[in-house]
C-alpha cells in the first residue's frame, strides 16, 4: 500500500513531468510559467478525452471553491468575470459571469468511488478535510493543503478487512468528526461503519493493518452495522443526533442509533439509493430507486410521504441547501437536471394531490450531464459537469410571475424577494413604440375633443395618415352640414367615399378634350379627359374640384406654401398647365435650395407630343431614377403612349387623393371602376386609413376601420371617428358602440375622467336626443318636496331667477324651502343656511354674476371667461354631504376641513366620512401628483 | 454597403437598461402580482401564506399598506374586483379554498390604516384551488375558480352590497387538472362571455390542454365550445388580451413555448336567434420557443398589443405584432437588466428610402423624418 502523499509540487502522470507549483490565482492571468500551462493543457486533454465520469462538488466552507474528481481530485477557484471578457485556456469558463482556475491537484488516490467534504472541522478553506472512498474499500482522509494540519488527521485512513467498493460516504453535520461509510456486501464483515476521525487506534488492532504497517494512522470504527449486508447509501440524520440512515440490500432503509449501537427503525422500500437529508426540514429525507424518488418523513418512516416520478433511471439526488423544498435529480443519459419544487404535500395525503412543480434545467444541451452540486450558500446556484468535462455554473431561476398595470407599468418578480418594474417613463418604453402610450398621450392632449375644427385633432398626433384622416373628416363633415353637396340623384351627402359614390349607379361619362395651356406649339394640343357628374363629385372629395382657374391656382399656391413644390407641379401638369408647372419647379428650386428641380424644369420644358422623339426616349429611360414620386408620375404621364397611365397610378407614394383624382380624370368608366375597386379592396385589407377616401364612412368604411383596429389596436381613433361622424350608425352596427365603450373604459382606467366626461358631452351633443335623467333629488326636511324641482325644470323658456332680481335678498330666499318656506339645513362648518342656485343663468346681468363670484370663491380670477360668469354659483358654494352620516355643508368648507381631518365636522359624530371612499383617496393623491 | 441601404437598416439595436427594484419582503416565493383597475394598487401573494397590498405614493413609489395571513397554505393567485364594487380582492390557495377580502379603512389618529376583512370563504373545492378571477364588470360581481381536481366553479354575489354571500352558480368539470383561468375581458354585449381554462396535466396524450367555455344568454348555461388540440403540453398560464374593439380575441398561452391564439367569433345573423352557441374561428398567430424551456406566465398590456412572458430561462420577454400582424420578440428583460432588441427599419422597402438619405439613421422606423409631401402610406405609427 502506497502511503498517501500530498503532492503539490509535481504531477506524476506520465504525460506531464513538468514542475507545477501551487497555482496562485492572482498570477495565472499572465502566467508565463510553461509548466503550468502545459499542465493545464494536459488537464484539459484529460478532462475532454477521459470517459471517466467526472463528479463535482462545491466546497462546504469556501464559497468560491469547488472540487472535481474523475481519476484524481482537483480543486478550483471561481472568479467573477465581466461578460465581455474572453477566458483564456488556463482558466475554464463556467458561465457568462464566472470562470474557474485550477488551484491544485491531488492525484495520489486512485479508483475513487466517492468523495465527501467535511463540513466543519477546519475553518481554513485550504485545509479542508476530504474523505475519499475507493474501489478497494479504503477510506482515506486527505486535504489540498501542503501544511500539515494541526490535528494530524490528514493521512489517516480506514481499511476494511476485505476489499470491496465503498458505495457511500457521509459526514455528520452535528458532530463534524463523525464519518460514516457504506460498503458492498461481504459475508464476514459489516457494511456500515462510523468512525471518529479525531481518534486513532494506537496500536492498530486489526489484522489487516499489519499487512501495511507503513500506512498512516488507521481509524478504528466507532460503530459497525450490517453484517453480511450491502449498504447502498448512508446519511446522518439531522433530526436526531447520532442517528445514521442507511439504504440496505435493495429493500430496506434502516435507522441506526449510534449511541446505543443498534437498529432503531426499518422501512421496507426499494428506494435505498442516494439517501439525503433536507437541511431545511430536519424530518425530511429523499432517496431513489430505479426511476422513482421517494420523500420520507423520519417521524413516520414506514411509508414515503410522496413519490416523484422520473422518466429515466436516476443517478444522483440532492436537496438544495439554500432554498426550501427544492430537490434536484439527475437521470442517466440526460442533458438536463430535473428539479422538483416541492411546495406542499399532506401527510398521508389521500385526498389531496401534492403540489410539486417539476422543472428541467438545461445547462448545456449538447451533452449528457454526469454530475451536479448545489452551492451551499448562494441561493439556487448549481454547478454541473458533463461527460465531456465541461463545467457549467448555473443559477436556477425562480419562477417569474408578472403583470401589467393599466398605466403600462410591467412588474415582475426577480428571485424570491424582489420585484422589478419598468413603467412608461422608463427609457426602454420608448423603444416599444406601443399604441398604449400613444393613446394616453393623445388623450391628454385632448385628441378627439376638438369639435369646431376636426382637423385640429389630427394635429395632436404626429401621424401623417391620422392627420389626413381628420382633415378629410373635417372637409366631409362640412359638406354634410352645409347640405350644398348633393350626390347624383339629389340624395344628401352622408360621408360617402369616392368608391361608394361611384358605385351608386353605372357611369356614363363624356369624353372632353382639354387644351394644354401655355404650351408653345404650332397647333393646340388636347388631352382626353372624362367628365360626368359622379366624377366631378369625386374630384371634389379629393379636393380637386377645380371649377375655375382661381380654385386651381389657390390650391397650387397652397401646396407651394407648404413646400410641396413637386406635388404642385405634378397637379399642374395633370391639369394641362405645363408652363405653370415649370414656374413652380423653378420657385421650388430657389426656395428649397434644390437645384435639381431646375434641371427637372428644364427637362419638362422640352415636352413634345412626338411619339418617337429623343426627348421621350430619354425621359422614359431616366424617369425611374428620379427619387420624387410626383416627378416620376409627371414624366410618366407626359410620356404615356397608350393612355394606360399605369405607371402614374402605380406610384403608391403619391397621396391617395391625387391618385384617385387622376384616375377619375383620365380613366375610362370601366377602367376607373376596376381601379377603384382594386384599390379599395387593397387598402381595406391593409387597414390603411387612406382608404376612407374611397370607402367613406359607410358599411365598407366601418370594415376598413375594423381592420385598422385589428392591426394597430388604435381603438381611440376609431371611437373618436364614430363619435364625431358615425353616431347615426351606432344603433345599426354594434361594432361602433363596442369601440366607443372600449375607449371610454380605457379612459376610465387611465383616470382621465375629465376627458371621458368631455367625450360624453360631445356624444350627447351630437345625439340631439333626450337629456339624461336627473340622478339626485334634494327634498326639504319638513315638507318632503323637492327643493330643486322648479329650479331644474327643463326647457323653461325664461330664466327662472329673473323674478328674484339681484342682490342679497335673492340669496336669502334660496336658503329656504321654496314650498314651505322653512329654512334649509345649515352648513356644519360656517353654520349658515345652505342654498345654492344652480344651473345656467343665461340672461343674468354681469353684475349679479360678479357678485356671485365674489361671494363664492375669492380665489377665482375676476377676469374669468363669460361662460364661467354665467354660472349661478361656483362649485365651491354648492352643498355636499356624506352619504353615510348625512352631515354636510358647503363644498369648499368641507374640503378644507377634510384636508386635516378624517372625521365628520359635526360634534359627536364619529363618521369617518373621508376615508369611507377609497376611490376618493386615490383621486386626491392623483391631484397632488398632477400639481407637481 | 452604402449608408441607408438595407443592411444598415436591418442592424439590430441592443440597448441595455436597468429596471427599478422593490424589495417585496415576502418570506417565500411570490406566486402572483395583480394590479387594480387603475394600476395604482398592487397585491402580491406568496407561499408564506400571506398577501401584501401596495399603494403608489405621491412620489410614484410603491408602499406596502397591508400585509396579512390569508390562508393555511401557499396562496397561488390574487385578483382585484372592479372598483365599482369596492376595494375587493380574491385569493386562492393550496388549502382548497378561495377567499374574498374587502378593505376597511380606519383612522387610528396617526393616519389612515387599511385592514382587509375576510368577507367570504369559498370551500366547495376538494382540491387545491389553482386560480381565481373576477368576471368583467359588465357581468356583475362574478368570480370563477378552477381547482387541481379539474372543476371550474363560477360564483356570484347576488347583492353587490353584501359580500358575505356568494352563491355557486355553475360548475364545469374539465376532467383534467386545471392550472389557470381567464375571462374574456370584452366590455361589449357583442361578445358572449367566454372563459378559457388551462390544464397542466403532464400527459400529452390526454389531448388538448386549453378549453374555451361560452355562456349562452338563452339557455343560461356555460358550454364548452372549443378545445385547443394543438396545445398538448401542460399549460401553466393563459390570458385573454383586453379586447379593444378588435374583431377577434387574443389568447396568450404559457406552455412549453409561448402561444398566441386568435379566436374570431363567427358573426351570426342577429335575426336568426335560435339559441345555438356561436362558433369560434381559431387561428394560431404565433408560437415561440425563445425561452428554450417551460414558460410560466403570460400577461397583456392594457391595449392587448404587447404580450409579456416569463420562462425557466429567467427572462421576461415581450412580444408585439407588426403591422403585418406578425408577432416578434421586441425585448428581453433579465434580472435587473432590460435588454431591448429592436430590428430597425425592416418595415420599409427600398423605395421608402428614396425621400431623404437621412433615414439611414436608427430613427428610420418611426418615419418621422420622411418628407411630409407624400408619406400618406404608413399604416403603422
Amino acid at each position: 500500500m502506497k502511503r498517501v502523499k500530498h503532492i503539490y509540487g509535481e504531477c506524476d502522470q506520465a504525460q506531464c513531468k513538468l514542475s507545477v507549483t501551487l497555482v496562485n490565482p492572482t498570477t495565472t492571468r499572465r502566467s508565463s510559467n510553461l509548466g503550468y500551462n502545459a499542465h493545464t493543457i494536459y488537464h484539459h486533454w484529460r478532462l475532454n478525452m477521459s470517459s471517466v465520469r467526472v463528479d463535482v462538488q462545491w466546497s462546504p466552507v469556501a464559497a468560491d471553491q469547488f472540487l472535481t474528481w474523475g481519476s484524481d481530485l482537483q480543486l478550483y477557484q471561481v472568479q467573477d468575470i465581466v461578460p465581455s471578457e474572453t477566458v483564456q485556456l488556463p482558466r475554464l469558463q463556467l458561465g457568462p459571469k464566472t470562470a474557474a482556475s485550477l488551484l491544485s491537484t491531488n492525484n495520489d488516490l486512485q479508483y475513487i468511488k466517492c468523495v465527501a467534504w467535511c463540513p466543519g472541522l477546519e475553518t481554513d478553506p485550504s485545509n479542508q478535510l476530504l474523505a475519499v472512498g475507493q474501489a478497494n474499500g479504503k477510506v482515506a482522509l486527505t486535504t489540498f493543503s501542503k501544511i500539515p494540519d494541526p490535528h494530524g488527521i490528514k493521512g489517516r485512513e480506514f481499511i476494511p478487512k476485505h476489499s470491496r467498493p465503498v458505495n457511500s460516504l457521509a459526514w455528520s453535520t452535528q458532530e463534524p468528526q463523525l464519518l460514516s461509510a457504506g460498503l458492498d456486501k461481504i459475508r464476514t464483515d459489516h457494511s456500515v461503519i462510523v468512525c471518529d476521525v479525531t481518534r486513532t487506534s494506537q496500536p492498530p488492532s486489526y489484522a489487516f493493518d499489519q499487512r501495511n504497517s507503513s500506512a498512516g494512522d488507521v481509524m478504528k470504527p466507532l460503530n459497525e452495522f450490517g453484517l453480511a449486508e450491502t449498504a447502498h447509501s448512508v446519511a446522518f440524520s439531522l433530526h436526531a443526533s447520532r442517528t445514521l440512515i442507511a439504504g440496505m440490500n435493495n429493500k430496506h432503509i434502516k435507522l441506526f442509533d449510534l449511541r446505543e449501537g443498534k437498529l432503531c427503525a426499518t422501512a421496507n422500500t426499494k428506494a435505498v439509493y442516494g439517501i439525503c437529508a433536507d437541511v431545511h426540514n430536519e424530518h425530511r429525507l429523499a432517496s431513489f430507486s430505479e426511476n422513482q424518488v421517494s420523500i420520507w418523513d423520519l417521524r413516520s418512516i414506514e411509508r414515503p410521504v410522496l413519490y416523484l416520478d422520473a422518466t429515466k433511471p436516476i443517478t444522483k439526488l440532492s436537496w438544495c441547501p439554500s432554498r426550501v423544498g427544492l430537490l434536484a435529480s439527475l437521470s442517466r443519459d440526460s442533458a438536463a437536471v430535473r428539479i422538483y419544487d416541492i411546495l406542499h404535500y399532506t401527510h398521508g395525503g389521500e385526498d389531496q394531490e401534492p403540489a410539486v412543480i417539476t422543472r428541467s434545467i438545461n445547462t448545456d444541451s449538447s451533452t449528457y450531464i454526469s454530475a451536479f452540486s448545489w452551492h451551499p450558500t448562494h441561493e439556487n446556484r448549481i454547478i454541473t459537469a458533463s461527460y465531456t468535462g465541461k463545467l457549467v455554473d448555473y443559477n436556477v431561476h425562480e419562477r417569474i410571475t408578472l403583470n401589467w398595470s393599466a398605466t403600462s407599468a410591467l412588474m415582475w418578480t426577480n428571485g424570491k424577494k424582489m420585484l422589478q418594474q419598468i413603467d412608461c417613463q422608463h427609457p426602454v418604453y420608448s423603444h416599444f413604440d406601443d399604441i398604449s402610450i400613444a393613446i394616453m398621450t393623445r388623450a391628454q392632449k385632448k385628441y378627439g375633443l376638438h369639435v369646431e375644427n376636426l382637423a385640429t385633432n389630427g394635429e395632436v398626433t404626429d401621424d401623417v395618415s391620422l392627420r389626413n384622416l381628420w382633415t378629410w373628416l373635417d372637409a366631409a363633415r362640412s359638406l354634410v352640414l352645409t347640405g350644398n353637396f348633393k350626390l347624383p340623384g339629389g340624395m344628401p351627402y352622408r360621408y360617402q367615399g369616392v368608391w361608394s359614390l361611384m358605385s351608386l349607379s353605372t357611369l356614363s361619362s363624356d369624353v372632353v378634350s382639354r387644351p394644354w395651356i401655355g404650351l408653345e406649339a404650332q397647333k393646340p394640343h388636347f388631352a382626353k379627359v372624362f367628365r360626368c357628374e359622379e366624377r366631378s363629385r369625386a374630384l371634389e372629395l379629393c379636393s380637386w374640384g377645380f371649377e375655375n382657374e382661381t380654385v386651381l391656382n389657390s390650391f397650387l399656391s397652397q401646396l407651394e406654401a407648404t413646400g410641396n413644390h413637386t406635388r404642385a407641379a405634378a397637379v399642374a401638369v395633370f391639369n394641362q398647365r405645363l408652363k405653370q408647372a415649370i414656374l413652380i419647379l423653378q420657385r421650388g428650386a430657389s426656395s428649397k435650395k434644390l437645384p435639381a428641380l431646375n434641371s427637372t424644369a428644364m427637362a419638362l420644358s422640352g415636352f413634345t407630343e412626338e411619339r418617337k422623339g429623343l426627348w421621350r426616349e430619354t425621359c422614359v429611360n431616366l424617369r425611374t431614377q428620379l427619387t420624387d414620386p410626383y416627378l416620376r408620375a409627371m414624366f410618366a404621364f407626359l410620356t404615356d403612349d397608350a393612355d394606360s397611365y399605369d405607371p402614374v397610378l402605380g406610384e403608391t407614394e403619391m397621396a391617395i387623393e391625387d391618385r384617385v383624382a387622376f384616375a377619375c380624370t383620365y380613366l375610362s368608366d370601366v377602367r376607373l371602376m376596376e381601379y377603384l375597386e382594386k384599390l379599395n379592396t387593397q387598402l381595406t385589407e391593409e387597414g390603411n386609413l387612406d382608404g376612407i377616401l374611397l370607402s367613406g364612412l359607410c358599411s365598407e368604411g366601418i370594415d376598413l376601420l375594423q381592420r385598422y383596429v385589428d392591426l394597430t389596436g388604435d381603438v381611440q381613433t376609431v371611437a373618436l371617428v364614430t363619435i364625431h361622424t358615425l353616431q347615426h350608425a351606432m344603433t345599426k352596427d354594434s361594432r361602433l358602440s363596442h369601440w366607443v365603450q372600449s375607449y371610454r373604459n380605457l379612459l376610465d382606467s387611465l383616470r382621465l375622467w375629465n376627458e371621458r366626461a368631455q367625450l360624453d358631452v360631445i356624444m350627447n351633443d351630437n345625439k340631439h336626443a333626450e337629456r339624461p335623467p336627473q340622478h339626485i333629488y334634494i327634498t326639504c326636511n319638513f315638507c318632503k318636496k323637492g327643493i330643486s324641482a322648479y329650479i331644474q325644470a327643463p326647457g323653461r323658456p325664461r330664466n327662472p331667477y329673473a323674478r328674484f332680481g339681484t342682490g342679497s335678498a335673492n340669496k336669502s330666499k334660496m336658503q329656504a324651502c321654496p314650498n314651505c318656506r322653512k329654512p334649509l339645513p345649515r352648513c356644519s362648518l360656517c353654520l349658515v343656511h345652505m342654498g345654492t342656485p344652480s344651473g345656467w343663468g343665461s340672461s343674468i346681468p354681469k353684475s349679479s354674476g360678479g357678485e356671485d363670484n365674489a361671494e363664492g370663491d375669492s380665489s377665482t380670477p375676476t377676469s374669468d371667461t363669460a361662460v364661467r360668469r354665467r354660472k349661478l354659483s361656483n362649485f365651491t358654494s354648492w352643498f355636499t354631504w356624506c352619504q353615510t352620516c348625512r352631515h354636510g355643508g358647503h363644498a369648499h368648507h368641507l374640503m378644507e376641513w377634510f384636508k386635516e381631518h378624517t372625521e365628520c365636522p359635526v360634534t359627536s359624530c364619529n363618521c369617518k366620512c373621508m376615508s369611507l371612499d377609497t376611490v376618493n383617496k386615490v383621486a386626491s393623491s392623483s391631484v397632488s401628483v398632477m400639481a407637481k | 454597403c452604402l449608408p441607408g441601404s438595407s443592411c444598415v437598416l436591418k442592424e439590430t439595436l441592443r440597448v441595455m437598461f436597468v429596471a427599478k427594484s422593490l424589495p417585496a419582503e415576502h418570506k417565500d416565493l411570490i406566486h402572483d402580482v395583480a394590479f387594480d383597475f387603475y394600476g395604482r394598487r398592487m397585491a402580491t401573494c406568496s407561499s408564506d401564506q400571506s398577501v401584501k397590498i401596495w399603494d403608489l405614493n405621491e412620489d410614484g413609489e410603491w408602499v406596502c399598506t397591508a400585509s396579512w395571513k390569508t390562508h393555511c397554505g401557499s396562496v397561488w393567485k390574487v385578483t382585484w374586483a372592479h372598483p365599482e364594487f369596492g376595494q375587493i380582492i380574491a385569493t386562492c390557495s393550496f388549502d382548497r379554498t378561495a377567499a374574498i377580502w374587502e378593505e376597511s379603512v380606519s383612522d387610528s389618529g396617526h393616519g389612515v390604516h387599511s385592514t382587509w376583512i375576510k368577507r367570504a370563504g369559498l370551500v366547495d373545492s376538494r382540491t387545491s384551488v389553482m386560480d381565481v378571477k373576477f368576471a368583467p364588470k359588465i357581468q356583475g360581481l362574478q368570480l370563477a375558480t378552477c381547482s387541481a381536481g379539474g372543476v371550474v366553479r363560477i360564483y356570484e354575489a347576488p347583492d353587490v352590497m353584501n359580500l358575505n354571500q356568494w352563491s355557486p352558480q355553475y360548475e364545469m368539470n374539465c376532467k383534467l387538472q386545471c392550472s389557470c383561468i381567464s375571462w374574456n375581458p370584452s366590455p361589449s354585449r357583442l361578445h358572449s362571455p367566454l372563459i378559457a381554462v388551462g390544464s397542466d396535466d403532464p400527459n400529452p396524450s390526454s389531448g388538448g390542454k386549453v378549453f374555451i367555455y361560452e355562456f349562452s344568454a338563452n339557455t343560461h348555461k356555460w358550454t364548452k365550445v372549443e378545445t385547443l388540440v394543438t396545445v398538448t403540453e401542460p399549460v401553466h398560464d393563459l390570458a385573454f388580451a383586453p379586447n379593444l374593439g378588435r374583431s377577434y380575441h387574443l389568447l396568450g398561452i404559457a406552455t412549453k413555448d409561448v402561444r398566441i391564439i386568435a379566436l374570431k367569433p363567427v358573426r351570426q345573423d342577429p335575426t336568426q336567434n335560435n339559441g345555438s352557441t356561436s362558433s369560434l374561428e381559431v387561428r394560431q398567430a404565433g408560437q415561440f420557443d425563445d425561452h428554450g424551456s417551460t414558460v410560466w406566465r403570460v400577461c397583456w398590456n392594457m391595449t392587448g398589443t404587447i404580450l409579456a412572458s416569463s420562462g425557466d430561462d429567467g427572462c421576461v420577454r415581450l412580444w408585439k405584432a407588426n403591422y403585418l400582424d406578425i408577432w416578434k420578440c421586441i425585448s428581453t428583460l433579465r434580472g435587473e437588466t432590460v435588454e431591448n432588441v429592436s430590428e430597425v427599419g425592416t418595415t420599409g422597402g427600398p423605395s421608402q428610402q428614396s425621400g431623404t438619405m437621412a433615414i439611414g439613421q436608427h430613427t428610420a422606423r418611426y418615419f418621422k423624418l420622411a418628407p411630409t409631401a407624400h408619406p400618406a402610406h404608413v399604416p403603422w405609427h
